[in-house]
């Protein structure tokens, strides 16, 4: 009997042996491998997910060892780099949720599976938003065409009641009224009601992506010919089709949360749609839309194919009223409803533009000039002092 | 280089420990040296020759002592003893004091001396008061000086403890330098505490930490008096996940590598008094000095009125060394008071009333002292007591009650993990289990327990890869040191 008590000791720890040894293997394993991966496999260059180009790792430096900055971009490509980064990614925004967070790197978790980007009143630089306002100001004084701005909303304006509770969101009342105040050389298009009317009908802002879908853009549309005194046509007589079914945002990109819902890309079908010639930067292309997006990340780049300095658009109208637009990315898809009432329109990006805006605005003899840029980038655009040149 | 990072845990410690585990036990030190070296050097390529200097100097000077004790000369010896303490506190001034003294110094002068802004090397305080415990522990015939320069440099630089503790001395681990063993259960359990100290800092510190971050930045529309006692208690956790999760995964990793470092921290907000509190609380600092301040000081054997002004420094030195800022030394005295209070009647009293009276009372002034302890700009810290006092400041605001119901589940669970509770509760299922089937629980029941407690810690670490890869705010609070 004491032998055998003996025995199952000596089994007792032998058999715990083995599971210490296990546990340590598999452990090291878990670890090791990514490691591995990461010195050995090819790197990758570029997340379609983040949009950015993914940091890689440097040469040895000896002058750059000794000020510790070869170590941080190691370590910065270790993460970039690293084997299953997008499903960490997505691990980390479910724990996240899980605990009960309700915004994640900048978006708030909204209600209905959809998501808001967060844009607090710390986020908005007063300063720079009230220089952009003079700016807008003097550009729209020296031209002798009527000048418009319309402002669009941040979906979490409009949309303040699907945002999680007591979130905080920045003042977009107080900015309009200053807006009112300070732009007074510009007719101002206010389409606040308009979408909010339209708002509990469809959905007027994507779920997975900052920009206003396909009726949001209608929506402003109307209110701009409201406005200018364009004909209004109706939403079915656009043909809006659907094109994607599988777009997932920037909003997504930025939580790749496993639990999100693609959303649905609506275009309108119209003859200028397909014939129009745009010359984008110099390069000149036949219809508006950019086909090969659809099967990229960026799905939104349908639309024109992306944001470029200068777009010039050759519609086919016949009634020879040309059109400015200073902007930003919404006025790509709130651009085709005009094809029909202008002979050409020119889309003016300044983050991407270095000639002299304001000189271009002159020279070109333009009927309309709208200003186009959603709030908050406006209000924090560093660009737009290109409008005074 | 940092613990919680992808470089260390997937590049740095597979090679380092599978190397270590392979190699004939006789290289093991220079091995250990060896990629302690390059460990901090890939943080501090320049401010390593520091601590070589340091190494090198106090490793002569140890065996000067031991040799003049030893020939009977112990003026000689105190001579080296004096000169090798003063060097650490040199090195450990110029370093970390200089722009503190000059500030002092300018508030005094008329012309106003400019601020050197001189980096302050990694882990600088915890290695010069390791070397500094050595030669003093030497002098005092404690231990015998190290002859091996390897295995000396290996005890000051040993990458687990080097940047943020606990302070080992010397003699704990004299016989670990040479008499470890390398044993599958230690490397096992080793492990399990280091991913447990990773999961602390990766999870609870570093989101506890951010929202620490907003509230401490939050603009005068957004601020009341419950968002700052939500950011006070918000610190509160951080501190202790991020300084007890770095020195769970240094004693975890001491043990897989065959070392038994000594435990730094007690389930400090369990303490029923401040006095329990720096006795559960980065146990290695106090007990340092103790051993090296307050007694020599004459601690508590020269009459009240000099245990007084013993306690006093030993304070004041203790919130100094935790930032050279007016902040930390005012945090040093608030304790100094409170302890002295407490030694004076409140203990008394404190026995005669509930419990969870004790408790209370303690939390309410350790997240008192945090608060002192984050806040160093002094007009920050005026400004966020004035919140706390709701002077001037609304009693909750959109902003406080959206920070909390956001994060009442982290911080729940937190709270949770910083008693004794969920190991009891663990305990007390398992023992119900082996009540109920004791012939499994005999023969497998160490096993089941270990596989769960693996299970928890498998999960832990996917989930702390999870966060570090998705480029979580991960800093780290004791660089400073």
């Amino acid at each position: 009997m004491y032998y055998a008590g003996i025995l199952i000791n000596d089994l007792g720890s032998f058999i715990m042996n083995k599971s210490y040894k296990i546990y340590v293997i598999i452990m090291f394993v878990l670890l090791a491998v990514p490691g591995l991966l990461l010195l050995v496999l090819p790197e990758r260059e570029y997340s379609s997910n983040e949009n950015r180009y993914l940091d890689k790792m440097p040469k040895a430096d000896l002058q750059e060892i000794s000020t510790g900055g070869f170590q941080d971009k190691v370590t910065s490509a270790a993460s970039d780099q690293f084997i299953v980064r997008d499903f960490m990614m997505g691990v980390s925004t479910t724990f996240k949720k899980t605990l009960g967070f309700k915004d994640i790197s900048g978006v708030y978790i909204a209600k209905d599976n959809r998501y808001i980007s967060k844009i607090t009143s710390s986020d908005i630089v007063s300063d720079t938003f009230i220089q952009n306002l003079m700016y807008t100001s003097y550009f729209a004084e020296q031209q002798e065409a009527e000048v418009y701005t319309m402002l669009v909303p941040s979906p979490g304006t409009i949309l303040g009641d699907k945002l999680p509770a007591f979130a905080p969101f920045y003042n977009a009342d107080s900015m309009y009224n200053t807006v009112n105040t300070l732009l007074d050389t510009s007719k101002i298009i206010d389409i606040r009601e308009i979408l909010e009317q339209q708002e509990s009908a469809a959905d007027i802002y994507y779920k997975t992506d900052h920009h206003w879908t396909l009726q949001g853009a209608y929506a402003a549309y109307r209110e701009y010919c409201n406005t200018t005194g364009i004909q209004k046509h109706s939403y079915g007589s656009f043909n809006p089709e659907k094109v994607s079914g599988s777009f997932y945002g920037t909003l997504y990109s930025k939580v790749l949360d496993f639990m999100a819902k693609p959303d649905e890309i609506y275009a309108i079908r119209t003859e200028q749609a397909e014939s129009a010639v745009v010359t984008c930067d110099g390069e000149e292309k036949k219809g508006i839309y950019d086909k090969s997006a659809l099967s990229q990340k960026d799905k939104y780049a349908y639309f024109f194919g992306g944001n470029y300095g200068r777009m010039d658009i050759k519609t086919g109208s016949s009634t020879g009223l040309k059109l400015l637009v200073i902007k930003d990315s919404f006025a790509n898809s709130f651009v085709p409803f005009l094809l029909g009432d202008y002979s050409s329109i020119t889309m003016i990006d300044p983050r991407y533009y270095n000639k002299p805006v304001l000189k271009v605005a002159k020279q070109g003899k333009y009927d309309h000039i709208l200003i186009l840029y959603e709030t908050s980038n406006f209000a924090g655009d560093s660009n737009l002092y290109k409008l005074t040149n | 280089m940092v613990f919680s990072s992808i470089i260390f845990l997937c590049i740095f410690m597979p090679i380092v420990f599978i190397t270590y585990f392979l190699c004939p036990a006789g290289l093991r030190n220079a091995l250990l040296l060896i990629a302690s070296l390059v460990f901090y050097a890939w943080g501090e390529p320049v401010y390593i020759l520091v601590m070589l200097f340091s190494t090198v100097f106090n490793y002569f000077s140890g065996r000067l002592i031991y040799m003049f004790k030893n020939k009977l000369m112990p003026r000689q010896a105190k001579i080296v003893l004096v000169i090798s303490v003063i060097e650490s506190i040199v090195v450990l001034f110029l370093f970390k004091y200089t722009d503190f003294f000059i500030q002092i110094v300018n508030t005094f002068s008329i012309k106003e001396i400019p601020l050197m802004e001189i980096a302050l090397p990694a882990g600088i305080s915890f290695y010069t008061f390791q070397i500094m415990s050595y030669t003093i522990d030497v002098y005092r015939g404690h231990v015998e000086a190290q002859k091996n320069i390897i295995d000396f440099a290996m005890y000051v630089c040993m990458f687990p403890q080097l940047i943020a503790g606990p302070v080992v001395r010397y003699g704990q681990v004299v016989y670990d330098i040479h008499g470890r063993k390398l044993e599958w259960q230690n490397i096992a359990l080793g492990f399990q505490r280091f991913v447990t100290g990773l999961g602390k800092k990766v999870i609870f510190a570093n989101l506890t930490g951010a929202l620490w971050e907003d509230v401490y930045n939050a603009s005068a529309a957004n601020t009341s008096v419950l968002l700052a006692w939500l950011g006070a208690v918000a610190y509160t956790f951080q501190i202790y996940f991020d300084f007890s999760g770095y020195s769970d995964m240094a004693i975890g990793m001491g043990q897989m590598l065959g070392f038994d470092f000594p435990e730094n921290f007690n389930y400090p907000y369990q303490s029923e008094s401040i006095t329990e509190f720096w006795r559960r609380w980065h146990i290695s600092l106090s007990t340092w000095f103790k051993e090296y301040v307050y007694i020599p000081l004459g601690g508590n054997r020269k009459g009240l009125p000099r245990q007084v002004v013993n306690l006093f420094i030993v304070w004041v030195l203790t919130g100094l060394w935790h930032g050279a800022a007016w902040n930390f030394v005012i945090w040093g005295i608030y304790f100094f008071v409170l302890l002295l209070i407490e030694k004076w009647f409140l203990l008394g009293i404190l026995q005669k009333v509930p419990k969870i009276i004790r408790h209370l009372y303690a939390l309410l002034f350790i997240v008192i002292g945090w608060v002192v302890f984050a806040c160093e700009d002094s007009g920050a810290l005026v400004s966020y007591f004035k919140a706390l006092a709701g002077a001037g400041v609304p009693l909750a605001s959109d902003f406080a009650v959206y920070k909390l119901y956001t994060h009442i589940i982290l911080l729940l669970i937190m709270a949770l993990a910083c008693t004794k509770l969920p190991k009891r509760f663990m305990f007390k299922i398992e023992a119900m289990y082996a009540a109920k089937h004791p012939a499994i629980d005999k023969f497998y029941g160490e096993k089941i327990h270990f596989w769960i407690i693996s299970a928890f810690t498998f999960i832990t670490l996917i989930l702390s890869i999870a966060l570090l890869v998705s480029g979580s705010y991960n800093p780290f609070l004791y660089f400073r040191f």
